[in-house]
C-alpha cells in the first residue's frame, strides 16, 4: 500500500464508495447485521487493497495469519498447560516466511557462501517483518497474560489493518484488537478531521521533504568527506521524513476510521541522548524489542546488560536488512547506547548533548545506506581520519553540485530544519510532538508547500525495502 | 487549536474538506503557472510552433523532407536551412529537450513524418539506458502545446497520475527564485535564438568537462523502443536511421570513448541503420561547444550538418562488422 501513489487512493475512494452504497442497503434491508457488515467491510477492504498491491504479498500475509490464528487456538485448547513449550514451535514457525524471504539470500549465499541463483532471486514481500513481528507479539500477548481468544474476524482485521499493515506501525492487541472488536464505519467529523491533518503533515513529510531531498542525495565520493557527511545528513532527513510520514498517513487514515494508532516517531531529531532518541524512533518497533527481546534476556538488571543491549540492537539491525552494513549500524547504536548508559552521571550542556546525539545518529547512517562493505569501510575510516578534512574538500564538496542543484540543496535543507524546529518547539513547549504542524493555520502552508513542491515522481517507501 | 477540534460541532468535516479545497486550489495554481508562465515549457511551446510551420512549409514545397529529432543536442546541432540551400535536403529539425524522455520525443517526430519521409534519431544514447517514465516535462508540453496524444501509450492513461505532473516542483520553484534574487533570466536561452528550420544557435558560453562515453548497455526498454521505431517506421514507409549526437570529449581520450561509443551502435545497429559517421560521436575541438559539452555553437552546427548532409546523400551505414573492429 503506497500512500504517495494516485492509484492506492483511487482503489481505496473506489472500495469505499462500494461500501458506503452496500451499507446503505443493508442498513435499509437488515440494520441488525450492520455491525458484522462494517467489520466483514473492514476486512474485505483491507484484502483487496493487498491483492491491489501483489498477489504473493496478499498470500504470504494470509498463510502466516491464518496459521497463526490456528495454531494458537490450537495450544489454548489443547496445550494450555504447557503453553510457553509450544510456544516455542509456533515462534519458528511464524518467523519462516520472513527469514527465509528476507534471509535465506544473505545466510546462504554470503555467510555460507553456497552461491545459489535460487536464493538471490527471491523477493521481500512487503511488510513481512512489520505483520510478522505484530503477530508474534499477539501470540506471546495472549499466553502471557491469558488472554481469550479473539473472534476470527476481529482477529483478522486486528492483522491486517490496511493502513498499518506493510509498514506499521506494529500495534500490541491491548492497543488494537479492542478498537477492532467495536469497530463501526461511523464516519465522524471530529475524526475526519483529525484524520486530515495527519495525512496532510504525512504528505508534506513524504512528499515534500523526503522525496525532494532523495533527489539530492548522491553517496558516490569516497575521498571527500564533506562529501559523505552531506549524504549522511541528506539520508538521515530523508529516511526520516519518509518513514515518519508514512507513519503519519498511516495514523490520519486509521482515525479517519475512527481507530487511534500508536504515533511512531516522536520527533526523534530533537532527543538530546541516544536513549531519548530510541524513545522517539521507530517506537513500535523499539518497543517490540524491549518486550520481546531484551526483558527475556534479563534487561537491565542483570550484569551483562550491555550484551543484552548489543544483542537487541544486532537483531534489530538485521531486521532492517540481510547484510553486513545492518549488522554494523545495529552494533554502531548498541555501543553508543551502552556509551549513553555509563555516561549518565557526566552532566552535558543540553545544546552539547543534541549535538553529540546527532553526530553519532547522522554517522551511523552511513551504514544503513552504503551497502557495499568495501566502499562503507573506506568512507568510515574516511570520516575518522582529521586530516581528510581540508579546504580544498570543502571547495571540492561545494563545487560538486552546479548553481540550481545547491540552490535547491541550500532551500530544502532550510526547509527541513525549520519543520525540525516547529518539531523541537512542540516538544518543548507542548510535549507532544507535531503539535505547531498540525496548527491549521500551518496545515495550510504544508498542503500548498506539498502541492507546489513535491517532485512529480514520487519514491517508494523505504521501509518497503525492510 | 487543532484541526480535530475546529467545527467539531459541524456535521460536515470542515477541515477535511477545506485541506482537499486548498489542495485543489494550489494544483490549479500550480498548473496555471507551469501551463502559462514556465520559461522551459514556453520555450519548448514556442519550438514547437517554429518546427512546425517549418515542416508545414517543407510539406508544401517538396515531396518528401527529413526529419530530425532528439534533445537539445540535436536541437542546436542541425541547420535544416544549410541542409537545403547547400545539399539540396529538405530538413526540419525537430529538437526539443531530452528531459522529455524519448518516448514522447519519439512520438512528436512521428506526427510529422509522410511516407518517403526520412527520419534521422539523434537521440542522446544515454535514454535508451535509463527508465522510460513519463517525465513531468513531457507531461507538461503536451498540455501547453496541446498535443495530449503525445502521452498515449496505447494502455489506458492515468489522467490523475498524469495531471499531477503539471506542477511545477521544488527544483523549478527553488532555482527560479535563486534567478530572481541574482536577477539572471529565468531561463539561460532566449526564444529568439530559435531559427526558423527549427536549430538553436547558442550564444551562451560556460566552462564545461567531458560528456563522457555512451552507455555500455541498452535497456530491455531501450531495446524495445528502438525495436518500435524500427517496425512503426516499416508500417508507414519512411527511411529511418540513427545518428550519435557529437559531445565533446577531451583529445586524449578520445580513442576510448569512441570505442565505447561503437560498442553502443553495434547494439543499436540491431534494430536501426546507423549512419557511418566516422566522428562516432567524439568532437574534441572545444570552440565547437556552446554551454554545456553536448550543444554545438553555430561553427560546430555547420560542421555537424555538413557531415550529416553527406551521409545521408550516399546512405553511408555502419557495418556491425566495421562497428565491431572500432
Amino acid at each position: 500500500m503506497n500512500f504517495a501513489e494516485v492509484r492506492f487512493w483511487e482503489y481505496l475512494l473506489v472500495g469505499l464508495g462500494v461500501l458506503v452504497i452496500a451499507r446503505f442497503s443493508i442498513a435499509l434491508a437488515r440494520p441488525t447485521v450492520l455491525r458484522v457488515f462494517d467489520k466483514l467491510a473492514l476486512l474485505t477492504l483491507g484484502l483487496s487493497l493487498l491483492v491491489c498491491m501483489s498477489w504473493v504479498t496478499f498470500l504470504i500475509f494470509l498463510v502466516v495469519a491464518v496459521g497463526t490464528y490456528f495454531g494458537l487456538a490450537w495450544i489454548i485448547s489443547y496445550h494450555a498447560r504447557h503453553a510457553s513449550k509450544y510456544l516455542l514451535l509456533l515462534i519458528p514457525l511464524q518467523l519462516l516466511p520472513l527469514f527465509y524471504t528476507k534471509y535465506a539470500n544473505f545466510v546462504g549465499n554470503y555467510v555460507l557462501g553456497f552461491n545459489l541463483e535460487l536464493l538471490a532471486r527471491v523477493t521481500i514481500p512487503v511488510g513481512i517483518s512489520f505483520y510478522t513481528f505484530q503477530k508474534i507479539a499477539f501470540v506471546v500477548d495472549t499466553l502471557a497474560f491469558k488472554h481469550p481468544m479473539p473472534r476470527f474476524l476481529d482477529y483478522m482485521n486486528f492483522a491486517g489493518f490496511f493502513p498499518q499493515i506493510v509498514a506499521g506501525p506494529i500495534e500490541r492487541r491491548a492497543d488494537l484488537l479492542a478498537q477492532m472488536e467495536a469497530f463501526r464505519f461511523r464516519w465522524l467529523p471530529e475524526n475526519l478531521n483529525a484524520g486530515a491533518s495527519w495525512i496532510a503533515l504525512g504528505f508534506f513529510f513524504k512528499c515534500c521533504l523526503a522525496d525532494n531531498l532523495n533527489l539530492l542525495f548522491k553517496r558516490s565520493s569516497e575521498t571527500n568527506p564533506f562529501l559523505v557527511w552531506l549524504a549522511n545528513i541528506l539520508f538521515g532527513l530523508r529516511i526520516y521524513y519518509d518513514f515518519a510520514g508514512y507513519s503519519l498517513i498511516a495514523v490520519g487514515l486509521a482515525r479517519c476510521l475512527g481507530i487511534k494508532l500508536t504515533l511512531n516517531f516522536l520527533s526523534p531529531y530533537c532527543s538530546t541522548s541516544m536513549v531519548e532518541f530510541w524513545h522517539r524512533w521507530h517506537v513500535t518497533l523499539s518497543q517490540w524489542f524491549r518486550d520481546y527481546v531484551y526483558v527475556p534476556l534479563g534487561g537491565n538488571r542483570v550484569r551483562f546488560w550491555a550484551l543484552n543491549i548489543m544483542i537487541v540492537f544486532v537483531v534489530s539491525g538485521l531486521w532492517h536488512g540481510a547484510g553486513w552494513n545492518f549488522v554494523l549500524w545495529g552494533f554502531l547504536h548498541g555501543a553508543f547506547l551502552i556509551a549513553n548508559r555509563l555516561s549518565t552521571r557526566l552532566s552535558v550542556p543540553r545544546p552539547i548533548a543534541w549535538g553529540l546525539t546527532m553526530v553519532a545518529s547522522f554517522f551511523a547512517w552511513l551504514c544503513f545506506y552504503e551497502t557495499n562493505n568495501q566502499a562503507l569501510w573506506t568512507k568510515l575510516k574516511l570520516l575518522l581520519t582529521p586530516d581528510a578534512y581540508r579546504s580544498s574538500a570543502l571547495k571540492e564538496a561545494l563545487a560538486s553540485y552546479d548553481g540550481g542543484d545547491r540552490f535547491t540543496l541550500g532551500c530544502m535543507l532550510i526547509l527541513a530544519v525549520a519543520t525540525l524546529i516547529a518539531e523541537w518547539l512542540s516538544v518543548r513547549r507542548r510535549n507532544e510532538p507535531y503539535h505547531y504542524l498540525r496548527h491549521p493555520v500551518a496545515l495550510m502552508i504544508l498542503v500548498i508547500f506539498t502541492v507546489l513542491l513535491a517532485p512529480g515522481k514520487s519514491n517508494g517507501f523505504i521501509y518497503f525495502a525492510f | 487549536m487543532a484541526l480535530s477540534t475546529l467545527h467539531s460541532r459541524s456535521l460536515a468535516p470542515r477541515g477535511l474538506l477545506g485541506l482537499i479545497s486548498l489542495a485543489l486550489l494550489a494544483w490549479l495554481a500550480g498548473a496555471w503557472y507551469t501551463l502559462h508562465f514556465s520559461p522551459e515549457v514556453a520555450y519548448d511551446r514556442h519550438s514547437h510552433f517554429v518546427k512546425m510551420a517549418w515542416a508545414q512549409k517543407l510539406d508544401r514545397d517538396f515531396t518528401n523532407k527529413i526529419v530530425v529529432f532528439g534533445g537539445s543536442s540535436c536541437r542546436a546541432s542541425i541547420k535544416g536551412e544549410q541542409m537545403l540551400r547547400a545539399h539540396g535536403l529538405p530538413t526540419v529539425n525537430l529538437g526539443l529537450s531530452v528531459g522529455m524522455g524519448p518516448k514522447v520525443l519519439t512520438r512528436y517526430a512521428f506526427q510529422f513524418l509522410r511516407p518517403g519521409d526520412t527520419l534521422v534519431m539523434a537521440l542522446e544514447p544515454g535514454v535508451f539506458a535509463e527508465s522510460m517514465e513519463l517525465p513531468d516535462h513531457a507531461v507538461q508540453f503536451a498540455f501547453a502545446s496541446r498535443e495530449t496524444a503525445l502521452l498515449r501509450d496505447g494502455k489506458p492513461m492515468n489522467w490523475p497520475a498524469i495531471l499531477l505532473d503539471l506542477r511545477p516542483g521544488a527544483y523549478h520553484i527553488f532555482t527560479l527564485l535563486g534567478k530572481i534574487v541574482l536577477r539572471l533570466p529565468a531561463f539561460r536561452y532566449p526564444q529568439t535564438d530559435l531559427h526558423a528550420d527549427g536549430w538553436q544557435e547558442i550564444a551562451d558560453r560556460r566552462s564545461f568537462v567531458d560528456a563522457g562515453p555512451a552507455p555500455a548497455e541498452l535497456s530491455e526498454e531501450g531495446r524495445a523502443w528502438l525495436a518500435h521505431i524500427r517496425d512503426t517506421c516499416s508500417q508507414r514507409g519512411v527511411r529511418v536511421c540513427y545518428s550519435l549526437p557529437w559531445y565533446y570529449t577531451s583529445p586524449s581520450l578520445v580513442d576510448s570513448v569512441r570505442r565505447q561509443n561503437a560498442k553502443y551502435l553495434l547494439q543499436v545497429a540491431e534494430f536501426l541503420p546507423v549512419l557511418k559517421d566516422p566522428m562516432l560521436g567524439v568532437d574534441p575541438v572545444r570552440e565547437h561547444f556552446a554551454d554545456t559539452a553536448l550543444h554545438l555553437n553555430a561553427c560546430g552546427a555547420t560542421e555537424r550538418t555538413d557531415q550529416l548532409s553527406r551521409e545521408l546523400k550516399a546512405w553511408e551505414i555502419w557495418s556491425k562488422r566495421e562497428l565491431a573492429l572500432q
